[in-house]
């Protein structure tokens, strides 16, 4: 770990020059403090101010953080899923990335991607964030649905409303309103997220902004098929 | 009348195959994590053999009003056909990527404005045969301050 500004603590301890950090040791910065700290052979992450993170794992075959508050960003040159860093609201999975992530001391935590993709995972729920888009996230909720930083701000807030408010079908409406052909992304991942009667309305609104591929069946779509939507979302990344 | 009609559709899609084309997208669309710093991915539609297919492209630009050309640093994918285009060309002025390809005896073309956010979809040319410099002048030219971007 490399302090950047002021002095950061390891453990409690203050560091002003390079040291390192074992598993089960914390890192904290305030106000007038950040560090850089090295990940292994695989990358490094940036610690911005007023943030505490605890080093998890540290081998050569998986790095793992935790982020209690704060925010880092991550640049990580490893093979995909090597790199991990847990919230109270989901695990950021590395699939060779930069991000920033950020997380408050009430769960809530905010994923933002600038280069390559993250899968943000709890309990079974994933959102995959590629870069130019954001995932916001919940404790006891987990990852929400991620969106395209360059969306309207109208289907940003109903994303919201709809991942943690539960807003139902106002939001839905406007979700599918304002939805653009890269918002697939989007609408993908909201196809399991809706309700039952609402599958074929947004399996019509993707439809209607991108042809099915052929092979893709309505259908098995519509059932939550796991190789029909896995292969769907291959082919709609080419549209993001 | 229906048998006819089935024999009739074999026909016409036998006699018209897929066209030999370009699809762009961002890295997130070549599942390869090699793609992640790349300008975007593209891929090869179209090709009965896409190992077989030829690739190549520059990056042509205009830089401070001077008319430039950077061969590509183009690298293939894991998954067959797809490509990464890494920005070796210089970051100001206006830029457009060239794109040349053939697969047996077709051809195909793209031209595909790049800019501080990435590729612009919306503005990308796609041709059965490569760009002519006319045309790549005049996506230039649009580019341009004043220019339809």
């Amino acid at each position: 770990m490399v302090p950047v500004d002021g002095t950061p603590t390891v453990n409690g301890k203050h560091i002003r020059s390079v040291g390192r950090i074992g598993a089960g040791e914390w890192i904290e910065t305030d106000s007038g403090s950040s560090a850089t700290v090295k990940v292994g052979e695989i990358g490094s992450v940036q610690v911005e101010p007023n943030t505490r993170l605890r080093v998890v794992t540290a081998r050569p075959g998986e790095h793992r953080l935790a982020l209690a508050r704060g925010e880092i960003q991550a640049k990580i040159t490893a093979p995909p899923r090597l790199f991990f860093v847990e919230t109270a609201s989901g695990t950021a999975v590395d699939l060779g990335c930069e991000y920033t992530l950020n997380a408050d001391e009430d769960g809530f935590g905010l994923l933002r991607v600038s280069k390559g993709w993250v899968s943000f995972q709890w309990k079974g729920q994933e959102s995959l964030v590629p870069a130019g888009a954001s995932c916001r996230a919940e404790q006891h909720v987990g990852p929400g649905i991620p969106y395209f930083d360059d969306a309207s701000e109208s289907l940003k807030r109903a994303v919201e409303s709809f991942s943690f408010e539960k807003s139902g079908q106002d939001s839905l409406n406007i979700i599918l309103a304002e939805a653009r052909m890269r918002d697939t992304l989007t609408l993908w991942h909201l196809l399991s997220r809706v309700e039952v009667q609402d599958r074929a309305r947004v399996y019509d609104r993707i439809a209607s902004l991108t042809p099915v591929p052929p092979g893709i069946s309505r259908q098995l779509a519509l059932k939550l098929d796991p190789d029909t939507l896995r292969r769907w979302k291959e082919e709609l990344a080419w549209t993001w | 009348m229906l048998r006819l009609g089935i024999v009739f559709c074999a026909v016409i899609a036998l006699a018209h195959p897929q066209a030999f084309t370009f699809t762009i997208g961002s890295p997130v669309a070549s599942q390869d994590v090699r793609a992640k710093s790349a300008a975007f991915v593209f891929r090869t539609e179209g090709c009965a053999d896409p190992a077989k297919s030829q690739i190549s492209g520059t990056a042509e630009g205009v830089v401070k009003g001077a008319r430039r050309s950077v061969p590509l640093n183009v690298t293939a994918m894991s998954k067959s056909g797809v490509y990464a285009v890494y920005q070796n060309w210089p970051p100001e002025g206006d830029w457009v990527v060239n794109l040349k390809g053939t697969c047996a005896s077709a051809s195909a073309g793209a031209i595909i404005p790049v800019g501080p956010k990435g590729f612009v979809r919306e503005s990308s040319k796609f041709f059965p045969r490569p760009a002519t410099d006319a045309e790549v002048d005049a996506s230039l030219k649009a580019l341009a301050p004043g220019g339809n971007k």
